[in-house]
């Protein structure tokens, strides 16, 4: 299991998070993050928002260890980290939120656990608390070998069941975007709305360096995966790697990446 | 059709009443005719490109009385209906004209304010991308706006995606594709490098996303608008030997029923680009 690709990295090393958010802040103070990684979003927001308690939780003690560490080298206080499973997260308080976020976690959670993700966020939340999921699909480049190493991921996930759609679809592109909105009006969440956001990381743009290596870094993470599903061959992919990242030195090299933004408040 | 259409949906009466449901669609997807120009500030004269049935114009000159607005398309059914639209609806500031965005536009140069396009992917050649682009830039005056949408699905019936890979083989053997595989039409990425490279600045690039999956309230308009679609791309299809008729007839079928079923899941990404001529 990997993250897939976070289109937001860029944004967030920016400082630009929440950016949906504009009169529901002044009722935002306590915040927290699944699945954070080594804690990029929960800095981020830390930082932009001081009077925000930003905790993030993970099932990965190191990323916890190493969050923690990025947080006191930074002097945020109100940053904090913990070791904890967010599908099973009930030493955590019913209603101890104001803001529950995920952002690219749909490879952490089989497809028949997606509405106890959702349930898990409700709880945590206070009524009238946000419920926010941020999900990308494949990015879309000018590179071929990019766009190979897509499809086979797609085609893997697809063979594994592990798209946030129904496998009904022929398996050529991710689909996770597309049922984020349902999850929530399934779960009863009111005020549901939804922004798209573009990351373009072609060559020379300011994106271009943080959002390719997570890319390049998903692609290489998930080549066991890709030959466990016997969807390629060890030699293909290897190369498909290599050719990408000399794709990606190109100036002529394009790319764009959408991301879908949900949220739902808690009745 | 006339020989110098390379529209890939053709010509026919249908396909003007679904574009003209599919202008309204997406204006409401995406909250307003210009959304990212609120107040259009020092904008008179706009002109919309490959405009059809001349939704987007009519519903903008209806909008802001003060603008100028003119539509150009190379399909004369298109333009008459558009031009009898404008009638009928007192629009005397909704002008058409019968011309080709893939040549030289009768316009002098530094004609226009706005210079809105949308859906250019469908009939563009794979080549000429940045004639078409300079020939924007020059009709727009100095410190006029392009403005310029794209779009990329994804949604959950592998019928219509089969029916996308078929468009983008006949596309491909038409000359008419970007991408590296058939997945995608391959323009988004582009958008912005083709408008740097045509020497506009301040390019900037917005999403939306229209979600018309089961439970939404326009799923049945968006599945009228894909199906239809679908059986007017069969010519295309066909002419260019993708597909056979009995292959497509199956298909269509799957079609309507995937993009009606309560399962139905689908989220439609349209890249607009905005970019200022210096």
């Amino acid at each position: 299991m990997t993250r897939l690709f976070q289109m937001d990295l860029y944004e967030i090393g920016e400082g630009r998070v929440l950016p949906e958010l504009a009169d529901e802040l002044a009722d935002t103070h306590r915040v927290l993050d699944l699945w954070c990684g080594r804690g990029e979003w929960v800095m981020a927001t830390a930082q932009a928002h001081p009077d925000m308690q930003v905790e993030g939780i993970d099932t990965n003690a190191g990323f916890i260890e190493a969050a923690r560490r990025q947080a006191r080298l930074a002097s945020l206080d109100n940053a904090s980290f913990r070791v904890l499973d967010p599908l099973h997260a009930s030493s955590i308080p019913d209603g101890s939120f104001d803001l529950v976020n995920a952002r690219f976690v749909v490879d952490f959670i089989p497809l028949d656990s997606w509405s106890q993700l959702v349930r898990e966020g409700l709880r945590l939340l206070r009524p009238g608390g946000i419920l926010r999921l941020t999900e990308g699909d494949s990015p879309i480049t000018t590179s071929p070998a990019t766009e190979r190493l897509s499809a086979l991921l797609a085609q893997a996930l697809w063979l594994a069941q592990r798209n946030l759609c129904p496998p009904t679809s022929s398996g050529q592109n991710l689909l996770i975007t597309p049922k984020l909105g349902r999850s929530l009006r399934d779960a009863g969440c009111l005020d549901i709305h939804q922004m798209a956001f573009v990351t373009n990381f072609s060559a020379g743009m300011p994106a271009h360096t943080a959002v390719f290596q997570n890319l390049a870094a998903v692609y290489q993470d998930s080549t066991p995966f890709l030959l466990e599903r016997e969807v390629t061959t060890a030699e293909e992919v290897a190369s498909l790697q290599a050719q990408m990242l000399e794709d990606a030195q190109a100036a002529s090299f394009n790319a764009v990446g959408f991301y879908l933004t949900v949220e739902g408040k808690k009745p | 059709m006339s020989s110098d259409n390379t529209y890939i949906l053709g010509h026919t009466a249908t396909e003007m009443v679904r574009l003209t449901d599919q202008d309204r669609l997406i204006t409401m997807g995406m909250d307003g005719l210009v959304p990212e120009l609120p107040d259009l500030a020092g904008i008179n004269r706009v002109l919309d490109v490959a405009c059809g049935p001349g939704g987007w114009a009519l519903d903008l000159a209806q909008k802001y009385q003060h603008l100028q607005v003119q539509g150009i398309d190379v399909d004369g059914g298109m333009i008459d209906y558009a031009t009898a639209q404008a009638k009928a609806g007192g629009l005397d500031n909704a002008t058409f004209r019968v011309m080709n965005a893939l040549e030289p536009l009768d316009f002098p140069d530094n004609t226009f304010d706005l210079v809105n396009a949308r859906f250019l992917a469908g009939f563009v050649p794979r080549n000429g991308w940045s004639q078409v682009i300079m020939e924007l830039r020059r009709i727009l005056r100095p410190g006029g706006i392009i403005r310029w949408t794209e779009q990329e699905w994804t949604g959950t019936s592998s019928s219509f995606e089969q029916v996308e890979a078929y468009t983008f083989q006949a596309m491909r053997r038409a000359g008419q594709l970007l991408a590296a595989d058939e997945r995608h039409t391959g323009i988004t990425p582009l958008m912005r490098r083709f408008l740097s490279d045509a020497g506009f600045i301040n390019v900037r690039e917005v999403a939306h996303a229209l979600d018309f999956s089961a439970g939404t309230g326009v799923q049945r308009a968006y599945a009228q608008d894909l199906w239809i679609g679908t059986v007017l791309l069969q010519p295309f299809h066909l002419a260019l030997g993708v597909a056979t008729q009995q292959e497509l007839d199956d298909l269509q079928q799957h079609v309507q029923e995937e993009l009606l079923s309560d399962d139905f899941y689908a989220v439609w990404f349209l890249l607009t680009a905005l970019g200022t001529k210096p």
